[in-house]
């Protein structure tokens, strides 16, 4: 038998599944207990979404997702090319299609979904998503129009970034921490500038959940002869800000940017809380869409989420401030959201198909008619 | 919150007890009135009784003669506090304390707080650390600390209407003449505090503090001052006790609505602490009779027929009546072992009816009481289970016949009542959803499934784990071909609910925070079931596994379950909000320790001599 056809035997064949599926169990168990010490996000990362798992840090193995695609290609082989599609046999083909349809709509959720937050006070409206995640390193004009973007996590301490050759500045990084520790500074000089003046950074130990976590900058712009060193923290709302050759330029570290292509508008919040207690019964935002001369009315509120041009707006939660409420609004894209509906209905059927015929088939009659103690 | 709470603890233990009632012996009075009265308490409106009993059962695990220690608590607090009612198990909290051993391991409001008093500094210490670095023993005694604040907000909440021990003399002058040689009460004393004030402010600008200068008049003006403010303070944290209803859908303490503009239910209250000195039975139940119409008839959110359901839900528990319903069909089961007859297999099934119906009745009247779907919480999802187990078992009697199913469904039935009552130990069992679960239709479909779903694994393990015994026991025979069969049903049958359901959640979780899958702990639980079950039905569809070892696999499952159904509350991390709980890690232990053993057990001696394919 050549190699070929062994492949194309044992792709399908349930064996490749007795196999991959401890494997994937086994990540299951690993993944959810590591939750309990590195977060969700962090074990997500590790056990479930990496193609590869670093054992110590040395030890490369094939991670979840392969597995799981190798589910996928043995599930296609064995329903192509062996299954018998027969009436009886019609759940057990239906509920494979849906395992298909799921792990399908998964792989695409994987590759094209994003997701993040607007967070809306009343009145307040904004055409912006922000990461829940991702951070970026802004450089802006005056008016706060981006001039340049890099990702946080590629800024490295102690190198300097590349910059077009528009600026008339270089920028060197002394910090560069994903969790900021702020220490009060005792070297200062007349080159810290702002918040540099009186603190600096160290790296702390990452949060469990990364949204804790407080990103943060020391770098050094230098221009003509001036050397400044600044401290940028994640959402601090007063930038860095330094003037070159007339033109003004500022510094920003945020949660990553991604535009909608309409505003969004929130007209009034409510939440309602259980008498006598913190506890929420619900919350909903009443929200004005504005996409061009198009405006309408629409109220956003737990399991009731709003939909419009692929992305999904859900109640998300909402932050008291001392200004009021602010609404947190959770914002998905995903071309692959109708994949587990699709699925999750043709799996019911299957599996009441199956049940059914299974029922059908004929019985085999016992050997003891009675049995007293069974 | 609970850090306030401790720190406001810290002022108020300073205080003597508030109201010193007169001594007199226990009263015995009827509480089947009163019972039904509405409190709101944890965001809920629930009858008197239930409050009693989560609030004994909080203090001392017990729940029994809870409304007359309430109503003793409320109405006389001066003999409530010595009574021992707070738990402490550990022994070590005693050495801390030191206080002695008893049998009982209650100890009176009195002697705690007496001694917590002297131990604030290491409380406060324990408060200002980090939860997570706390030793059990520092858990225990924050906890029992905070038991003592709750008692005493308890213990306070009706100073204001109890007779004080004071009374003023009649040689007294005329502003104070219509209060003097009576019994007085802090309401009463309202409209007379600022003339006692500006006479006190003059008697103290004249003899100073010095007690001994002032006349009898005197000092019994400025007992009564004290006392007065004394109540005061201790009544302005006294919020507990939230009975009467305002006009705009609060509820407030009585305490609290001293403040609202209108307070005349507290007159009803001063009425029942009338009766209460009285020990004037008729009044009482009258004017309880009164109260209840009163408060049900003019308050919206009150659903008097809801506190009914739930007063006899109390009164007569179903699940507890189910659980000894099925104790007695186990013991005629267990009988028929030595000498059978058709009158015990009659008597276990009926029981096993029974107790399906006293389940039935148990969840329909949650459902009622909670106006929602019963399962938010893990001792739901397990009185449920426990429901679909018993129904499953019913309907395989009554087409087989088989005595099996008897053993297996009142075997299960037993097991998850008592896992169901170890799960219901503290609190309230009616819990008031998040804003997230608040949903009908997701919690009907996607939970009732999912836990479907663990009553199969539960009865697919079962079935595995008997047809092993019975098949060593044969001598270690190849497993009987409709055990066998019956345990596949069973497993498709989990198969089935546990993939629905998990997919239902998905479409949930999508519905809600967006996405479909988060591998949240729960959701990776559900999901380890359903690829453990598709694992070992494959394997043997294939052929690759023997029937022995599919039975084992079956077998497992029950760790599976357990890990995927109480497991995963160990992390205490993820978005399902319901049951995070620390304390069952040596349990859950111990049962995967001995399924391991038992799955060893019957696998090494038959594998010489068992290896028949599907």
């Amino acid at each position: 038998m050549t190699i070929t056809r062994k492949l194309f035997t044992l792709l399908c064949k349930p064996t490749l599944l007795n196999y991959t599926i401890p494997i994937v169990m086994a990540y299951l168990v690993t993944g959810t207990i590591a939750q309990k010490y590195i977060g969700l996000y962090q074990a997500t990362h590790i056990f479930f979404a990496a193609p590869i798992v670093w054992v110590g840090g040395i030890i490369p193995l094939p991670g979840m997702p392969i597995f799981l695609g190798l589910i996928f290609i043995n599930l296609t082989f064995k329903l192509v090319f062996k299954s018998p599609w027969t009436v009886r046999n019609s759940g057990i083909i239906l509920t494979h299609i849906s395992v298909l349809l799921l792990l399908l709509g998964g792989l695409f959720t994987a590759l094209f979904s994003s997701e993040g937050y607007i967070a809306l006070g009343e009145g307040e409206q904004k055409s912006i998503i922000s990461d829940y995640h991702m951070r970026e390193f802004v450089i802006m004009n005056e008016q706060g129009r981006t001039l340049m973007t890099l990702n946080h996590q590629d800024i490295k301490a102690h190198h300097s970034l590349s910059l077009d050759k528009q600026f008339p500045f270089a920028i060197d990084i002394h910090e560069a921490c994903e969790n900021c520790k702020i220490v009060a500074r005792e070297n200062k000089t007349k080159h810290h500038i702002g918040m540099a003046q009186h603190m600096q950074l160290e790296t702390a130990p990452p949060k469990k959940n990364n949204e804790e976590n407080m990103a943060g900058l020391v770098f050094q712009v230098t221009y003509d002869d001036t050397h400044e060193i600044f401290v940028s923290l994640e959402d601090v709302p007063k930038y860095p800000t330094i003037s070159v050759d007339g033109k003004t330029y500022k510094f920003a570290l945020r949660r990553q940017h991604r535009r909608l292509p309409f505003s969004i508008t929130l007209l009034a919040f409510k939440k309602d809380i259980h008498p006598g207690t913190d506890m929420a019964k619900a919350y909903q935002s009443t929200v004005l869409i504005r996409d061009g001369d198009m405006q309408w009315e629409s109220i956003i509120s737990m399991n009731e989420p709003l939909r419009y041009k692929g992305y999904t707006f859900f109640q998300s939660s909402f932050i008291k401030t001392p200004q009021g409420d602010v609404s947190v609004l959770a914002a998905v894209w995903n071309v692959g959201r109708s994949f587990p509906y699709i699925s999750g209905l043709t799996m019911c059927i299957g599996l009441i198909v199956h049940l059914f015929m299974r029922g059908r088939s004929p019985k085999k009659k016992p050997k003891n008619g009675k049995d007293k103690h069974a | 919150m609970p850090r306030f709470l401790i720190l406001l603890s810290v002022v108020c233990l300073f205080f003597t007890m508030p109201a010193q009632a007169q001594g007199q012996d226990v009263v015995q009075l009827d509480t089947s009135s009163i019972a039904r009265l509405p409190i709101l308490h944890e965001g809920r409106i629930k009858p008197l009784d239930s409050f009693a009993r989560i609030q004994l059962r909080t203090f001392s695990g017990k729940e029994s003669g809870a409304l007359a220690w309430l109503i003793e608590t409320l109405f006389d607090p001066a003999r409530a506090e010595t009574r021992p009612v707070l738990k402490i198990i550990n022994p070590e909290i005693l050495t801390i304390l030191h206080l002695e051993r008893r049998k009982n391991k209650l100890y009176s409001y009195k002697e705690i707080s007496e001694v917590l008093r002297t131990k604030q500094k290491m409380i406060l210490s324990i408060v200002g650390a980090d939860e997570a670095d706390w030793s059990v023993q520092q858990r225990e005694l924050i906890i029992l600390q905070k038991n003592v604040v709750s008692l005493q907000n308890l213990l306070g909440s009706l100073t204001l209407i109890l007779p004080l021990s004071t009374t003023l003399p009649n040689s007294l002058p005329a502003p104070f003449k219509p209060y003097t040689e009576r019994t007085l009460s802090f309401v009463e004393t309202l409209e007379l505090q600022g003339v006692l004030q500006a006479t006190l402010k003059d008697i103290i600008a004249e003899k100073k503090h010095d007690i001994e200068a002032y006349t009898p008049e005197e000092q019994a003006l400025a007992h009564l001052s004290f006392t007065l403010s004394l109540l005061q303070e201790t009544g302005q944290s006294s919020d507990v006790f939230k009975v009467i209803p305002t006009d705009n859908g609060g509820w407030l303490s009585p305490w609290e609505s001293l403040s609202a503009d209108n307070n005349t239910q507290l007159k009803h209250w001063q009425d029942l602490s009338t009766a209460y000195y009285g020990s004037d039975m008729e009044k009482w139940d009258n004017t309880a009779r009164d109260l209840y119409v009163h408060v049900t008839s003019n308050t919206a959110q009150v659903r008097p027929k809801a506190l009914n359901a739930e007063y006899y839900y109390n009164l007569y528990p179903p699940f507890f009546i189910s659980f000894i319903i099925c104790l007695i069909g186990m013991t005629a089961l267990i009988t028929s072992l030595f000498r059978s007859n058709a009158l015990q297999m009659t008597a276990a099934s009926t029981a096993l009816l029974g107790s399906f119906i006293c389940q039935l009745c148990g969840i329909a009247l949650r459902i009622f009481i909670l106006d929602r779907p019963p399962v938010s919480t893990l001792y739901e999802t397990i009185l449920f289970a426990s429901l679909i187990a018993t129904l499953y078992a019913l309907i395989a009697y009554r087409r087989d016949r088989k005595s099996l199913w008897l053993w297996l469904g009142l075997g299960l039935a037993i097991f998850l009542h008592i896992l169901g009552f170890s799960h219901n130990l503290n609190g309230d069992s009616f819990v008031m959803l998040t804003a997230v679960l608040n949903t009908n239709f997701w919690l009907t479909t996607h939970v009732l499934c999912i836990t479907a779903g663990y009553a199969f694994c539960a009865l697919t393990s079962i079935l595995a784990h008997y047809t092993l015994i019975k098949s060593r026991w044969n001598g270690g025979n190849a497993p009987d071909d409709t055990l066998f069969k019956s345990t596949l049903t069973a497993a498709l049958l989990a198969l089935f609910f546990a993939t629905i359901g998990t997919v239902l959640g998905g479409i949930w979780a999508d519905q809600s925070w967006g996405r479909f899958w988060g591998w949240d702990p729960k959701e990776n639980g559900a999901l380890l079931i359903v690829l453990w079950l598709i694992w070992i039905i494959h394997g043997r569809v294939s052929a690759h596994m023997t029937k022995h070892a599919v039975l084992c696999g079956f077998s497992y499952l029950s760790v599976i379950l357990a890990l995927s159904w109480f497991g995963v509350n160990l992390l205490g991390v993820g978005l399902h909000a319901y049951g995070f709980m620390d304390s069952a890690l040596w349990s859950l232990g111990l049962f995967i320790g001995i399924e391991s053993i038992f799955v060893i057990a019957v696998t090494l001696p038959l594998r010489k001599g068992s290896t028949s394919h599907a």
